[in-house]
């Protein structure tokens, strides 16, 4: 608990010197979260430690959908939806395609209403269309199966905004995303430490580390990582 | 358009068969499998990266000594062997949650 009163402190100094957007703010992602949180919990997953271990991206939606949890209160998540909405913005592509629909409704919204949106096929955008989705109105979008995005047969974009989960089980297929990219696009990969370990002893062999391997080999690219939070990457096609 | 859970089912079990095949499993046996049994067969892939410290004199020529097993925390063939595992099995519990989370996107019609 110490660490997570010494983390907010840091990043209420940070949140204090900044402005953005989609901000999503505490009470919204209680909200969100825990009306996912509670669908979810009539599918009767099995939560057991042998068959989910821990993985951010499996208890997301526990952890920042109860309001007793420690985690719903780390400011440090809200911060990082502002380098996504910074790169988009700074961008200002003419097509996107996110994969984030569930997790950030703000940010999908941002998306919707200044470029032609796209949306990756997935638990994501089931749970945000099914839950999540009449808060706003005004979508217009197109869907895009994970075997299309891994053969390269769908765009082209000018801003492509994933998660490493969607990728991470074959780092190789990130090539796959980034040559969907048209000239001069971003892809930015978010959830990228690994938990830290891409920036510890062994890093070398981890997949994050490989998907960045991935993304320096092609010709003409170029990688950037800002190691704030849960690390973000961020590729530009040259 | 919208979700695809039949299109996103498709996607989810051809990564579990591809993992199930790297673990020595038949991908034919997937609905009569349970992750209990994935994981086990999972973790046999790289046992040595979980050795408790006393078992670790195996790879130290005996010595046992905390240096010893830092030492031997720090190399690459371990960390290597210890970066797998964890991936390994990240990925298939994380396709496995998918999946019952399809399922019942699927179910729900």
């Amino acid at each position: 608990m110490d660490n997570l009163i010494q983390t907010n402190r840091y990043f209420s100094y940070i949140n204090n010197l900044t402005k953005y957007s989609v901000g999503n703010s505490d009470q919204q992602i209680l909200d969100r979260y825990s009306k996912v949180k509670t669908y979810l919990d009539t599918l009767s997953l099995d939560k057991r430690k042998n068959a989910v271990g821990f993985d951010i991206y499996i208890w997301l939606f526990e952890m920042f959908g109860t309001e007793s949890s420690k985690w719903s209160q780390a400011l440090s998540s809200n911060y990082g939806d502002g380098f996504q909405e910074q790169v988009f913005l700074l961008k200002n592509p003419s097509t996107a395609l996110i994969t984030n629909t569930a997790f950030n409704v703000n940010f999908s919204k941002l998306v919707n209403d200044r470029a032609s949106l796209s949306v990756l096929n997935g638990i994501q955008l089931d749970l945000f269309e099914h839950l999540l989705k009449d808060e706003f109105t005004g979508w217009d979008y197109n869907v895009v199966t994970k075997q299309q995005a891994e053969a390269a047969e769908a765009g082209p974009f000018d801003f492509i905004s994933l998660y490493s989960f969607d990728v991470v089980h074959n780092p190789e297929v990130v090539k796959s995303y980034y040559q969907m990219l048209n000239p001069g696009g971003v892809l930015l990969i978010s959830f990228m430490n690994d938990n830290g370990n891409v920036y510890e002893n062994g890093a070398e062999y981890s997949p994050y580390t490989e998907i960045c391997e991935q993304l320096k080999s092609i010709d003409g690219s170029l990688l950037y990582h800002d190691y704030t939070t849960i690390g973000t990457s961020v590729a530009i096609k040259m | 358009m919208s979700y695809d859970a039949q299109k996103d089912l498709d996607y989810i079990e051809y990564n579990i068969s591809y993992f199930m095949n790297i673990i020595g499993m038949n991908p034919e046996n997937l609905n009569s499998t349970t992750i209990d049994e994935l994981v086990e067969s999972a973790r046999t892939m790289a046992i040595v990266t979980s050795a408790r410290p006393s078992e670790v004199n195996t790879f130290t020529s005996g010595d046992n000594s905390q240096d010893a097993v830092l030492s031997y925390h720090s190399e690459p063939d371990y960390l290597y062997l210890r970066s797998q595992r964890i991936h390994l099995l990240s990925s298939i519990r994380r396709f496995w949650y998918l999946r019952q989370v399809a399922l019942g996107a699927l179910n729900r019609g």
